[in-house]
């Protein structure tokens, strides 16, 4: 049965993959650093490693979607990240797809005939 | 006491942030180290809250993040391949080849030198034979690296895969007489990296043996010459195995690879023709060495025959590239139908547009 969880797994992994940017860019309309989204995230059990977070900061930024800066006067310096406007309207858009998505999925499911 | 693992810990740190950012862009790097630092404070601060943290807990932060190439990884936009996967199959092929026929050309050429020299130790030619083997094999390897690098660098894709893919410009199903015989382009390498071979290492070597208390040769060519031609002799030869490695790599009689063949071969007859009539690079006393090493009584028409095929070695080579460049341009248009020619036509405009 190892072999059941080891495709599950594997699947879910696929599936949470294309949720990761909409989890990112629904928490930052306020300026956040990586590692305080790191523990949002999982404080709301969606997880997230640091080392697919960090990355993916740097690319959403490079891509327009996210901008950042320098906060100097606390303890440690730390980099803050939030939506640009481009970013907002990307984020309302996606996040439109996602309900679009659910509704159509919950209700492909409940059509099917497996599941009594 | 508890200052060491302090130490320790910040040491390993900038150990960790130097090898993730090595390679990066300078203009960024500053940046992301500082911003990775803060985060593995972060990280240790949220195992030990209050506490100092101790390897363990170095240890534990770090094994999180990974090793140091997958973070760098992760952090790069592309991936960067001297060769990449889609090209390594169609190199490791070449290699073998390539690799294969020089080691058998060095093998050949140090079994010749020990079989016609009678005034030396065999265990020298063991030793000769060991350092030039390492040497032609690095040399081979180099060429056929730096060659699909090139490939990879400049995009070559001999696939034909293009950017912008179009039903009517997919490749014709070949057919087994439209492909090229596998054998031809395999036969051509080891043939052409066997006279590379020859022709640098033992130039003398090329002509008729006799046995003359010890095995002698009668060298065709004119040593002197040869060595000063050399180099035009392998930049011929190197331009005969980019052909041959073309064909391994797409083994159809397609339009790109005619224009290949059309200019390689005129390369190379240009040169062929420098070679032969601008360098006396044959042996003229051939003929008369033959005659006195095997006591024959040639007549002066043997000799003369002699004279005659160097003086027209050349017009028989430029037939050859000239031959092969008609057969390829008629296998060409016999394999591809007139759909081909018109999308290769449209590619290429495509492709000088941008």
């Amino acid at each position: 049965m190892a072999k059941k969880e080891e495709i599950l797994s594997g699947l879910l992994l696929e599936l949470r993959r294309g949720t990761i940017v909409l989890s990112v860019l629904c928490q930052l309309s306020a300026p956040t650093y990586g590692y305080s989204l790191v523990q949002e995230l999982s404080g709301n059990e969606v997880p997230i490693e640091a080392n697919t977070l960090y990355p993916l900061l740097r690319r959403l930024e490079k891509q327009g979607l996210l901008k950042s800066e320098w906060e100097t006067s606390g303890a440690k310096p730390r980099k803050y990240y939030m939506l640009t406007d481009l970013g907002s309207e990307v984020y309302v858009q996606l996040k439109g797809e996602w309900n679009k998505m659910v509704v159509n999925m919950t209700k492909l499911m409940k059509e099917d005939k497996n599941n009594e | 006491m508890n200052n060491q693992p302090y130490e320790y810990v910040d040491d390993m740190i900038n150990r960790y942030i130097y090898q993730v950012t090595k390679h990066m862009n300078p203009m960024t790097k500053k940046d992301l180290e500082n911003e990775l630092r803060t985060l593995i404070y972060d990280m240790l601060e949220a195992r030990t809250p209050g506490t100092t943290a101790t390897k363990e807990d170095l240890k534990a932060v770090l094994t999180e993040l990974g090793s140091p190439s997958a973070l760098a990884e992760k952090y790069r936009d592309t991936s960067r391949y001297l060769i990449s996967p889609e090209l390594f199959p169609a190199y490791l092929f070449v290699l073998k080849i390539v690799l294969g026929a020089t080691l058998l050309g060095m093998c050949i050429v140090t079994i010749l030198e020990l079989i016609t020299s009678y005034d030396h130790i065999w265990y020298s030619y063991l030793g000769n034979w060991f350092g030039s083997m390492i040497g032609s094999a690095v040399m081979a390897f180099a060429f056929v690296t730096i060659l699909f690098a090139l490939f990879e660098w400049k995009g070559v894709n001999l696939k034909e895969l293009l950017p912008d893919w179009e039903v009517d410009e997919l490749p014709p199903v070949p057919t087994k007489q439209a492909n090229i015989p596998i054998g031809e382009p395999i036969a051509g390498i080891i043939f052409t990296i066997l006279c590379m071979v020859l022709f640098t290492f033992a130039p003398q070597l090329i002509g008729a043996f006799y046995d003359d208390g010890g095995l002698k040769a009668i060298p065709v060519f004119n040593l002197d010459t040869i060595r000063v031609v050399l180099p035009l002799f392998l930049m011929i030869m190197g331009l005969g195995l980019l052909k041959n490695i073309w064909e391994l790599v797409d083994r159809r009689y397609s339009i790109p690879y005619a224009i290949f063949v059309f200019i390689i071969n005129t390369i190379s007859t240009i040169l062929t023709i420098i070679v032969f009539t601008r360098f006396d690079i044959w042996n003229v006393n051939f003929a008369e060495q033959i005659n006195s090493a095997f006591h024959l009584n040639f007549n002066f028409s043997a000799i003369a025959s002699w004279d005659l095929i160097i003086d027209n070695f050349v017009i028989f080579l430029v037939i050859i590239y000239f031959l092969e460049i008609i057969s390829i341009i008629i296998k060409t248009i016999k394999y591809n139908n007139r759909f081909d020619f018109l999308n290769y036509v449209k590619s290429m405009e495509n492709r000088y547009k941008h």
